[in-house]
C-alpha cells in the first residue's frame, strides 16, 4: 500500500514535470538527472527526448555541456539538507553566454535522508547584465553614488563615495551600513525609505523642509542637509535617491547620489552676509536664474520684499514692464559682449575692477514717481573650479546726481554765453548753442578740434603763454582775436576754469566785438537822451519866453479898458484880450505836455469823490451850455470814489465836457455816465454833436491833430487838449478811447482804477 | 484912511511900471513906496521902508524870491507878501506857501486880478 502510494506520488510528480513550463530538474546523490521538466527540454535542449537527458550528469543533461562543477554547492545540500544557490554563467552550445540562478532544494525520504535534490533554474542574464552595467556606471560616476538592493544591502559604493565617506567598498558592500558615515546610529537613509516605499509623510517626518520631490525622476526625492560627522567640521550634502525597478515595475533597490555642496553653501552663506550686510541695494541669482539674495536696501529701492521674490526669477519685475534678462542674468548666461551691447547700447562698460563684471547706467521710467537713474554692476559668482554658479548685482540710485547733471547740461546748453568743454589735451569735447553761433561751426564739426585753432595766428603766442602759466597769473581770462568759420575776426575774452573733480576745463567766451557795439549803442542812446533833454529844456525856456510878453499885453489891455474908450476901441481891446488868452492857454498846454514828457509831473493822490466832481464841473460850465440851450444829464453811482489827483481828474472831465458842449448843436443833449466796475470806474461823456469820422478816431488823442481844419478856427485850439487828457488818464493807470457816429455824436470813455496804481 | 504901503520886487522894468500904473488906479488905497530888483535888495528895502505888503517875483538874480520871502518872514512874521510869477506850477506854489507867502498871482494878469487879490489880502486883517 505504501509502495503503491509512493509509486503514485511519483507518477503525479512526473506528470507535473512533463507538463510544466518551469525549468526544474531532479538529481540523485551521484548528481545524475533523474528527471526534468518539459520547460527544461524546450528551453535548453530544443525539445530533445527526455530519455536522452536522463541519467546524464546535470549540466551535460541540461545543456549538453561538460560538467564544470567546481564550487557547486549541491554536495553540501545532500549532506546538510539545506537549500543552496548557484549563480553563474554558462557558455551555451549556441554560442551565447547565459547567466543562471539555480536554487537547490533538498528532498527528504522517510528517514530524513536527502535522497535527491531539485534544481530550480532561472535565467537571470538580463538582470545580471543590467547589474553589471549599473556597477560600471556607478563606479564610473564622479558623483558619490550608493546602490542598495531590496534587502537594504549595499550593492554599489563607488570611488567618489569612498573618498567622501572614507569607507572602502570592501567594508560596506553586502552590508546595510549605508547609514554609517552619515549618522551616529543606525537609521534608514533616503534610499532605504525609497526601497520601503515609505509614504511622503514619513519622508517629511525624517527630513522636514529640507527635502523635495524630484522633478525629473518619478518616485525620487532629493534633500539638502548638513552632516556634522563628515569631513572636518561637517559637510553639506545634496542627495537624491531614486528607485531601481524591474521591467515589471517592482522596486528592487534604490540608487542614491550625494553631492558635496559645502563649498557652495559656505559661499552662499558668506554671500548672504555680504549682500545683507551692505547698505547698497544688492541681489544675487543662481545658475538657474533664481533669486537667492535680496537685501534690505534693494527692498526699499524696489518696494519688493524678499519673501515675494527669493526663489523666483522676477529680478526684472521692479525695473522693466515685461520679463527680460537683467545684467546678472546675462552674466550667468555668459552672454557675449555683443549681446550686452545690444541690450544696453553705449550705457554699459566693462568693470575695471572685477573680471567678467559689467556696469551700466540707465533710466528706469517705471520706478518711483518720476523714474530713477540707476548705476548697476553685475559680477559673476564662481565655484572653486572657476565655473559661474550665479551672479551678484548691485544697484545705486543716482537719480539726484543725474538730475543735477541734467540741470548743469541744461544750463550749459541754454546760457546766453558761448561755452565749451576742453579736455586735458586741449581738444574741445562739447560746445553749446551760443558757441555754435559764435564760431559758425556745428557741434559735430567742433568736436575734436583744439581750442587754440580758434585763436588768430598773431595772438597765438600770447594766448599760449598766458594759459601755460595761468596758475601764476591772477586771472584765468585772456583777450584775443577769435577766428570764426568764415575767417571773420572777433575780439573776445576767454576765461578757462577747471571743473572740480575732473581734468576737464570749461571755457566761457565773451564777445567783446558785440560788447563794443553795445557800448557804442549805449553811448548813442545817452547822446540822444541828452539831446532830448536839451530839446525839452529849450522848449521849456522858449514857452516861458513866449509867455513873458503876454503879461504886459494882458496887463496893459486891462489898463486900457479903465480909460474912456469908443465902441470900436472897446472891440479892439476885447480882441487883444481874447487872443492873448488863447495864446496863454496854448502855451500853458504845451508847457504841461513838456512837463509830462520830462517826467516832472507830480501826482497828489487823495480819495476823489466822483459825483461831486462831475456835479462841480457841469455846474461851472452852466453859462456855456445854457447859452446853447443844451441839457446835460448825469448818471453817477452815489458815493463812488477813486484814488487820484483831484485837479487832474477835474481837468480830464472839464476838457471832455467842454468839448462835448462845443461840438454839440444848439439844443442838443449831453449824457455823462459813470459805471462802477469793481476794480475801476468807467466814465462816458456822450454828445449829440457832429461826430468824428472813423478813420480819425485812433488819432484824436495824438498831439497837434485836428479832425477838420475848419474846426481849428472854430474850436480855437491846436488840439493839445485831448493829448493832455490822455496823459492824465495814463498817469492814473487808466485808459481812454472814443466811439463815434457821424452826424449823431461821439462817446468818450475813460477808466480810472479805484486803487492807486504804482507803475 | 491910511494908504497901504507897497514895495514892488521885480527885475523887469516894464513889469514894475505896469504894476505902478495899475496901482495908480487905486491911489486912494495903495501907495507904492519903493522897489527892488532882486531878493537881496528886497530884504534891505523891507528893513528900510517897513511896507505893509511886498509884491515878489520869484525868478531873479542875486537872491531868488523864495529865499527873500523866508528872510522877510523871519524878521517880520506879519509882513504880507504877494507872489507874482509866471512859473505857476504846483511845486512853485507849494514852495512859496511854505516859505510864508500870503497871496499868489500868476502872470499874465489884469488890473482887476491884481486889485482883487490885494483886497482879499488886506481884507483878512
Amino acid at each position: 500500500m505504501r509502495e503503491r502510494g509512493k509509486e503514485k506520488e511519483r507518477d503525479y510528480f512526473l506528470k507535473i514535470l512533463d507538463i510544466i513550463e518551469e525549468t526544474v530538474f531532479v538529481i540523485d546523490r551521484d548528481l545524475r538527472i533523474l528527471d526534468l521538466s518539459k520547460g527544461c527540454l524546450n528551453k535548453f535542449r530544443n525539445g530533445v527526448e527526455r530519455e536522452v537527458a536522463i541519467g546524464k550528469r546535470c549540466y551535460e543533461g541540461l545543456w549538453g555541456l561538460e560538467a564544470v562543477c567546481e564550487g557547486c554547492p549541491v554536495s553540501s545540500v545532500f549532506e546538510k539538507g539545506e537549500v543552496a544557490r548557484t549563480e553563474r554563467s554558462f557558455s551555451l552550445s549556441n554560442g551565447t553566454n547565459r547567466y543562471f540562478d539555480i536554487e537547490w532544494i533538498p528532498v527528504f525520504d522517510e528517514h530524513g535522508e536527502v535522497t535527491r535534490v531539485i534544481g530550480d533554474i532561472r535565467d537571470v542574464t538580463e538582470r545580471k547584465e543590467s547589474e553589471e552595467k549599473l556597477a560600471k556606471i556607478v563606479d564610473g560616476l564622479s558623483i558619490s553614488t550608493i546602490v542598495i538592493n531590496s534587502e537594504h544591502n549595499i550593492t554599489h559604493w563607488n570611488a567618489a563615495v569612498e573618498s567622501l565617506t572614507g569607507l572602502k567598498r570592501e567594508e560596506v558592500v553586502g552590508t546595510d551600513k549605508q547609514w554609517l558615515p552619515f549618522y551616529p546610529e543606525k537609521r534608514p537613509v533616503m534610499a532605504d525609505l525609497i526601497v520601503n516605499k515609505a509614504p511622503e509623510s514619513e519622508i517629511k517626518a525624517r527630513y522636514g523642509d529640507k527635502y523635495k520631490k524630484s522633478s525629473l525622476i518619478e518616485g525620487a526625492y532629493e534633500a539638502l542637509d548638513f552632516f556634522p560627522s563628515l569631513g572636518k567640521g561637517g559637510k553639506w550634502l545634496l542627495f537624491t535617491a531614486a528607485p531601481l525597478r524591474e521591467p515589471n515595475g517592482n522596486i528592487v533597490g534604490a540608487i542614491e547620489t550625494l553631492q558635496d555642496v559645502t563649498e557652495r553653501k559656505n559661499a552662499e552663506e558668506k554671500l548672504t552676509k555680504i549682500v545683507d550686510g551692505v547698505n547698497i541695494p544688492a541681489f544675487a541669482i543662481n545658475k538657474e536664474h533664481k533669486i537667492t539674495h535680496w537685501n534690505t536696501a534693494v527692498e526699499s529701492l524696489t518696494g519688493l520684499k524678499r519673501e515675494e521674490v527669493v526663489g523666483t526669477d522676477k529680478q526684472w519685475l521692479p525695473f522693466y514692464l515685461e520679463k527680460r534678462p537683467v545684467m546678472a542674468d546675462l552674466i550667468v548666461d555668459k552672454a557675449p559682449e555683443s549681446e550686452i551691447k545690444a541690450r544696453y547700447g553705449d550705457k554699459y562698460k566693462k568693470s575695471s575692477l572685477i573680471e567678467g563684471a559689467y556696469e551700466a547706467l540707465d533710466f528706469f521710467p517705471t520706478m518711483g514717481e518720476e523714474g530713477k537713474w540707476l548705476l548697476f554692476t553685475a559680477a559673476p559668482l564662481k565655484g572653486s573650479n572657476g565655473d559661474i554658479i550665479g551672479a551678484i548685482e548691485t544697484l545705486q540710485d543716482v537719480t539726484e546726481r543725474k538730475n543735477a547733471e541734467e540741470q548743469s547740461k541744461t544750463i550749459f546748453e541754454h546760457v546766453r554765453t558761448p561755452l565749451c568743454l576742453i579736455e586735458e589735451d586741449e581738444t574741445i569735447t562739447s560746445v553749446n548753442k551760443e558757441f555754435e553761433a559764435l564760431s559758425g561751426y556745428s557741434r559735430e564739426e567742433v568736436g575734436g578740434k583744439k581750442w587754440t585753432e580758434f585763436v588768430a595766428p598773431e595772438d597765438l603766442e600770447k594766448v599760449i603763454n598766458h594759459y601755460y602759466n595761468w596758475k601764476k597769473v591772477e586771472s584765468p581770462c585772456c583777450d584775443f582775436k577769435f577766428v570764426d568759420r568764415d575767417g571773420e575776426i572777433r575780439d573776445v575774452k576767454v576765461c578757462i576754469v577747471p571743473i572740480p573733480g575732473g581734468k576737464i576745463k570749461v571755457a566761457s567766451i565773451t564777445d567783446l566785438t558785440q560788447l563794443k557795439r553795445e557800448e557804442e549803442l549805449c553811448a548813442i542812446c545817452e547822446e540822444l537822451k541828452e539831446l532830448d533833454d536839451m530839446k525839452r529844456n529849450f522848449l521849456n525856456a522858449a514857452y516861458h519866453e513866449l509867455r513873458s510878453p503876454l503879461t504886459p499885453i494882458v496887463g496893459y489891455a486891462s489898463l486900457l479898458k479903465c480909460d474912456e474908450l469908443g465902441d470900436k476901441q472897446k472891440d479892439y481891446v476885447h480882441n487883444i484880450e481874447k487872443y492873448a488868452e488863447q495864446l496863454r492857454a496854448q502855451i500853458n498846454r504845451m508847457l504841461e505836455l513838456a512837463r509830462i514828457d520830462g517826467g516832472e509831473m507830480e501826482m497828489t493822490m487823495e480819495d476823489v469823490p466822483i459825483p461831486e466832481i462831475v456835479e462841480g464841473v457841469v455846474k461851472s460850465f452852466k453859462p456855456l451850455w445854457n447859452e446853447k440851450e443844451q441839457t446835460i444829464n448825469t448818471l453817477v453811482p452815489e458815493g463812488i470814489e477813486v484814488r487820484g489827483d483831484k485837479l487832474k481828474i477835474i481837468a480830464i472831465l472839464t476838457n471832455l465836457i467842454v468839448n462835448a458842449i462845443k461840438y454839440t448843436y444848439e439844443g442838443g443833449r449831453i449824457n455823462i455816465m459813470v459805471e462802477d466796475r469793481g476794480e475801476d470806474i468807467r466814465v462816458c461823456v456822450a454828445d449829440t454833436g457832429i461826430g468824428i469820422p472813423e478813420k480819425h478816431l485812433p488819432k484824436i488823442f495824438e498831439r497837434f491833430y485836428m479832425v477838420n481844419t475848419s474846426l481849428t478856427r472854430k474850436s480855437e485850439s491846436l488840439g493839445l487838449g485831448l493829448s493832455i487828457v490822455k496823459e492824465y488818464v495814463k498817469l492814473h493807470g487808466g485808459h481812454i478811447w472814443a466811439t463815434s457816429e457821424l452826424g449823431k455824436g461821439s462817446k468818450f470813455f475813460f477808466t480810472l482804477p479805484k486803487k492807486e496804481n504804482k507803475g | 484912511m491910511r494908504k497901504n504901503r507897497i514895495l514892488i520886487v521885480e527885475d523887469a522894468p516894464y513889469m514894475r511900471e505896469m504894476i505902478i500904473e495899475m496901482l495908480n488906479h487905486a491911489k486912494d488905497r495903495y501907495e507904492v513906496v519903493g522897489f527892488a530888483t532882486n531878493g537881496k535888495e528886497a530884504i534891505e528895502k523891507y528893513s528900510e521902508l517897513k511896507p505893509d505888503l511886498v509884491t515878489m517875483d520869484l525868478v531873479m538874480e542875486e537872491m531868488d524870491g523864495i529865499q527873500a520871502i523866508r528872510k522877510i518872514k523871519q524878521e517880520a512874521p506879519n509882513a504880507l507878501i504877494l507872489v507874482i510869477t509866471a512859473m505857476d506850477t504846483p511845486e512853485n506854489r507849494n514852495m512859496a506857501m511854505e516859505a510864508g507867502a500870503d497871496g499868489y498871482l500868476w502872470k499874465p494878469f489884469t488890473i482887476n486880478n491884481l486889485l482883487d487879490v490885494l483886497e482879499k489880502m488886506f481884507g483878512k486883517d
